[in-house]
């Protein structure tokens, strides 16, 4: 669930998290929707920056994502290296009214999985699962504040209301994508950035699904190649570039 | 996709990149190809499978202007995936325009950095850790009370403005080394440690002012970060850097084609604009890219614009070095020769509260011109340590990168194999380092080579820019100069495009990396 009060940041576990997906799918969508329900209480837009961060709380824990989006360089096939790197999640979309982009998920999470951290969570997300939708009073703008409860009825709905109209527009069957996902060990959901049906739900169960206990461990005990964001802090010895204080002595920034 | 921009730029080299960040930030189209599947070109941080594709690729090069030669032992077991090797082995000078342009970019929080851990320097007796300021000359226990006094003075004045000093006049021509000896009256190992390992020479013919501006700069970088006047940079450092600043224009809207061969790249009149603008045709890419202006280096413009300008042999070679990528097994743990029998931890051979040897992040180790008996090198020989605190290679694991400056009139065989050149330093480095495991660590793999860069003069640079080419020199030779030189020929070619297009503001300075929209009384004075 999404957090927006000013929780145990100190306790706070950081999790890079990717996007992937053909154009248009929805990614930069998803994100937006994702973290502007905490902005929307919390008004602390990230401007300019090349990734956003956005808290989820889960349980005891304080869990924040750094999520980046690939800023169109997947579009020639040059993502660089640094973009795989450390992430703990990647969340690759579809657009369930487009058979092909399936396929070019696909083909993401092969790369995902040659490229990336072999301990991934990786998640398919099945966007504009409105489109298929009969229009109902929820679509449209939908609050943050029960965006929870909209997923609820949502995980409920596909197939049973939807009328012959609209899901017609439907190009990837959800048994057919629910399917590959379990054969290829994804977690699964169909979202709508646009009614925010999902969206929530996608990130929590990221982050259930996220070994904290280890990324804890693994900071803590010094052991680098494991930590999790691999920037200033990601080293015992790592040096924050932004910190102008000049440090006489000790080379050591912890 | 619109396939018309206002810059084309080849190459993903530090300085194409920043200047690709720093155009689209301003709101310039950009399209940035390289024909390489990698980001980094000639500064590239590459995967173990990538260098050694790398390596035989320059290894079969025929083009007679990129000599090179490159010998492969031994296999990295781990996998590929998890070493970083450079390139470009650099240190970042703390204050210098590279760090101002990582942090006004933003790329400074994509990657991590870590402190140079140490200067040692070679003497038969093992590597001697050198004092970096007042403070540790003071407690130094090798230095005699006269060198203390000699050594304090000589750097008080190299902190100061020694410009118009007296010391300078009429020695601007004078050597380094013999003005430290002559002026300063330094004992001779002495001034060499603060040559090679201070002001960081690599060569042993340089004079007196850019010495000594060099050293300026190192030592007032000292203290911003920490004891140390360098960074080094995590994941293998300017190839890491290159696709931080490659994304950032990216994320600002440029457009990113890596791995694709370039067909052709020609000049065509573009009606609408009456004007001639710039072609690129692509391998396996539908339509062709134009743009306004071409930004790349001379390595690549000569490459693929050979016949369309004659005038292309303005040019010279320059920075010749012979470089050594050496993986070991093991942590190194002290840079000082291990003996079982006095057990005795040294400065450089750091330990936990738990008594643990802990690995060293970076180091940099020296070799001054003459030290080695069994080495021929002409200059010093510089040696790169990054350890697995670096992020570039496993755990277990150690990079050390070798470079000496080559004569371009050097010897045939040393050109065609410079392992000959850089063995030597090799096992008397190996034989005076230790891993966790208190012994010497063993060679998993080596791969050497000769770098050159190209260069135009001066004034072929400018007849180009009429043509809308805007040339990028490549980053000079010195490891720790090449960062900031980048950062700075890369503000050079931003206001020229800004200029050229017409963008420039009246007068008015353009910043490279303005402030965010959202504190506008930020700015400078
Ligand atoms: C992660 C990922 C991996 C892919 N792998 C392949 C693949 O192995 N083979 C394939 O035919 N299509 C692959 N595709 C799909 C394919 O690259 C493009 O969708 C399709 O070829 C469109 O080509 P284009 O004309 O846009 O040229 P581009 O996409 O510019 O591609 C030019 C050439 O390079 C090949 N290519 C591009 N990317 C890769 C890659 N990552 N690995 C190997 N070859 C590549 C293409 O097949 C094509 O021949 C991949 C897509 C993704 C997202
Ligand atoms: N109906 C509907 N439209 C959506 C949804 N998500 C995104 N869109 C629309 O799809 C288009 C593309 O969305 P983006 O978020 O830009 O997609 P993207 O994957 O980031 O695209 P690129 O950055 O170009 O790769 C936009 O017009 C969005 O408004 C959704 O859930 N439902
Ligand atoms: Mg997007």
């Amino acid at each position: 669930m999404s957090e927006s009060a000013s929780g145990p940041s100190d306790k706070s576990v950081q999790v890079k998290l990717v996007l992937l997906g053909e154009a248009a799918v929805g990614k930069s969508s998803v994100v937006l929707r994702f973290v502007s329900n905490e902005f929307q209480a919390n008004k602390e837009p990230t401007i300019g920056a090349a990734f956003l961060t956005q808290k989820c709380r889960l349980e005891d824990r304080v869990l924040r994502y750094e999520i980046w989006d690939t800023a169109g360089q997947e579009r020639f096939h040059s993502l660089a290296p640094m973009y795989y790197r450390n992430a703990q999640a990647a969340v690759v979309v579809y657009d369930i009214t487009k058979a092909t982009s399936l396929e070019k998920a696909k083909s993401w999470v092969k790369e995902l999985q040659r490229q990336a951290n072999p301990n991934i969570v990786i998640a398919l997300a099945g966007n504009k699962v409105d489109l298929v939708q009969p229009s109902s009073p929820s679509s449209g703008g939908a609050g943050s504040s029960d965006a929870e409860d909209e997923a609820d009825d949502a995980t409920a709905t596909p197939g049973e209301a939807a009328t012959a109209d609209s899901e017609s527009l439907r190009q990837v069957p959800l048994d057919e994508a629910q399917a590959y996902a379990t054969e290829a060990g994804l977690l699964f959901f169909e979202t709508s950035a646009k009614t925010g049906e999902g969206i929530v739900e996608l990130f929590t169960e990221i982050a259930k699904k996220i070994p904290i206990e280890h990324i804890l461990a693994s900071t803590r005990g010094g052991g680098r190649n494991g930590g999790p964001v691999g920037r200033a802090g990601g080293g015992q010895q790592g040096v924050n570039l932004e910190e102008n204080a000049p440090k006489s002595k000790d080379a050591c920034n912890c | 996709m619109d396939t018309h921009f206002h810059a084309l730029v080849l190459g993903t080299g530090i300085t194409e990149s920043i200047a690709a960040a720093a155009l689209s930030k301003a709101g310039l189209k950009v399209v940035h190809v390289d024909v390489n599947h990698y980001y980094g070109a000639n500064e590239a941080s590459l995967t173990s499978e990538e260098l050694l594709k790398w390596i035989e690729t320059i290894s079969t090069d025929t083009d007679s202007l990129s000599e090179a030669s490159a010998s492969v032992f031994g296999e990295l077991s781990h996998s590929p995936r998890s070493y970083s090797l450079s390139l470009s082995p650099s240190v970042i000078v703390s204050t210098g325009p590279l760090i101002s342009s990582l942090i006004g970019s933003g790329v400074s929080r994509y990657g991590g950095f870590n402190l140079l851990g140490n200067i040692s320097v070679y003497s038969a007796a093992g590597f001697k850790s050198v004092p970096g300021s007042k403070e540790e000359i003071f407690k130094s226990k090798e230095l005699s009370l006269m060198d203390k006094r000699r050594l304090m003075r000589f750097l008080t004045f190299a902190g100061g403005d020694f410009e118009n000093s007296p010391e300078i006049q009429g020695r601007e021509n004078m050597h380094f080394l013999r003005f430290l000896v002559d002026v300063f009256s330094l004992e001779r190992r002495l001034a060499s440690a603060l040559a090679y390992a201070l002001a960081l020479c690599i060569s042993d013919t340089e004079l007196v002012i850019p010495a000594l501006t060099r050293l300026k700069r190192y030592l007032r970088a000292a203290g911003r970060y920490g004891p140390s006047p360098f960074l080094v940079g995590q994941y293998g450092g300017m190839g890491e850097l290159a696709q931080g600043f490659c994304r950032v224009a990216a994320v600002s809207g440029g457009t990113y084609i890596l791995g694709h061969d370039i067909f052709s790249i020609d000049m065509i009149s573009n009606e609408a604009k009456s004007a001639v603008i710039h072609r690129l045709k692509l391998d396996s890419l539908p339509r062709d890219l134009t743009a306004d202006i071409i930004i790349s280096s001379p390595d690549i413009l000569l490459k693929y614009k050979k016949s369309s300008t004659d005038k292309f042999d303005e040019c010279s070679t320059v920075g010749l070095q012979a470089c050594c990528i050496l993986v070991v097994d093991g942590s190194i743990t002290s840079i000082q020769k291990f003996d079982s029998t006095e057990r005795t931890i040294d400065e450089a051979h750091t330990e936990n509260s738990l008594g643990h040897s802990r690995s060293i992040d970076s180091a940099l180790l020296v070799f001054p011109p003459g030290e080695l008996p069994s080495g021929t090198a002409q200059g010093p020989v510089h040696v790169l340590l990054n350890g697995e605190g670096t992020l570039s290679c496993p755990r277990g694991r150690s990079i050390l990168y070798f470079s000496t400056a080559l004569d371009t009139n050097a010897p045939y065989d040393i050109k065609t194999n410079p392992e000959i050149l850089i063995r030597p330093y090799i096992t008397a480095t190996l034989s005076m380092i230790c891993t966790a495991e208190f012994v010497s660590p063993k060679e998993l793999f080596s791969g050497f080579y000769l770098k050159s860069q190209h260069s135009f003069s001066a004034s072929f640079q400018e007849s180009l820019k009429e043509y809308g080419i805007v040339v990028c020199s490549s980053p000079p030779a010195h490891f720790a100069e090449r960062g900031d030189a980048a950062a700075v020929n890369a503000e050079g070619i931003y206001r020229e495009v800004l200029k050229r297009l017409g963008r420039a503001g009246s007068g008015s300075e353009t910043e490279l990396w303005p402030p965010l929209p959202m504190e506008p009384d930020d700015a400078d004075p």
